[in-house]
């Protein structure tokens, strides 16, 4: 089974080793976030199991924020939101440019993210 | 606009915050609003001004919705407060949150937009801006909001 960490773990392997590219960075940038989202909604559903079904959102994505912030994470859902807003425009805006800075803050927020989520129930 | 850069004015900003926001979440609509644009404007004609360059009408039409919210400006406080006391640069800006993946979701964005150059300073910061936000939330209002910080580039501040 693989874990949220491996898609964080490939998208920092192609960044370091691989020719950038936009495609590449967008591609990336998406990798990290749910690398993020998935390993954040293992960590609440493993420490808080009912908090999830509690919440009221829809999705899943504003449900796992909520969660965190009625945790007493809310560093680590704004972090996840800043990470969600480049996973949209890395997605959804084709016109604006997704430069190899942005993505490099992208996946330094997701290691950021992850060792943040490391210490929830730890 | 230089005066973004100014870190001079907790005290000024400690004083909006405790003439205008105490009971902010208690009064109607169109006090809330005239409330905050009351505090905006007061900044507006300070020269030490730097926070809130400009609250959109979305917030204050959300505000009014959710009238518990008026508490992000004493929360904001506290963050600022924070920034002035590590002579960090910044601007506040804040918004309509908005979730592309969830679009039955309304939240307020705080952003802070600090003048440092190192990214992981930059997160370490977060975390501490974000529990001197959150500290002062309730609940119904914590879940509501989202603690952005961001680089601050002087082109962003000059545009």
């Amino acid at each position: 089974m693989i874990q949220p960490r491996d898609f964080y773990n490939l998208a920092q392997d192609l960044f370091s080793n691989y020719a950038w590219s936009e495609v590449l960075g967008r591609t990336l940038v998406g990798r990290a976030y749910y690398s993020a989202l998935l390993e954040a909604k293992a960590r609440i559903e493993a420490t808080r199991s009912a908090l999830l079904a509690s919440v009221e959102p829809e999705s899943i994505h504003s449900r796992v924020r909520e969660a965190l912030k009625l945790m007493g994470y809310g560093n680590v859902a704004g972090k996840l939101y800043e990470l969600g807003r480049r996973r949209a425009t890395a997605d959804y805006f084709p016109n604006e440019t997704v430069a190899k800075p942005y993505v490099k803050e992208a996946l330094a927020l997701c290691l950021n993210l992850l060792q943040l989520l490391q210490r929830i129930g730890s | 606009m230089e005066e973004f850069y100014s870190t001079k004015s907790p005290m000024y900003f400690d004083r909006v915050a405790t003439e205008f926001v105490p009971h902010i979440w208690d009064a109607g609509e169109s006090q809330i609003r005239s409330r905050l644009l009351e505090v905006q404007s007061s900044m507006y004609r300070s020269p030490l001004t730097w926070a809130f360059p400009g609250i959109a009408d979305e917030v204050f039409e959300l505000v009014g919705r959710h009238p518990q919210l008026g508490e992000f400006v004493q929360a904001s406080a506290s963050a600022i407060q924070l920034l002035a006391d590590k002579k960090v640069p910044f601007l506040v800006h804040v918004s309509q949150a908005v979730d592309v993946e969830s679009p039955e979701w309304q939240g307020l964005s705080i952003e802070f937009h600090v003048e440092l150059s190192n990214f992981d300073d930059l997160l370490a910061l977060w975390d501490e801006l974000a529990k001197a936000v959150f500290d002062h939330l309730s609940p119904d209002s914590a879940k509501m909001v989202e603690v952005i910080v961001s680089p601050l580039r002087r082109k962003q501040a000059e545009t």
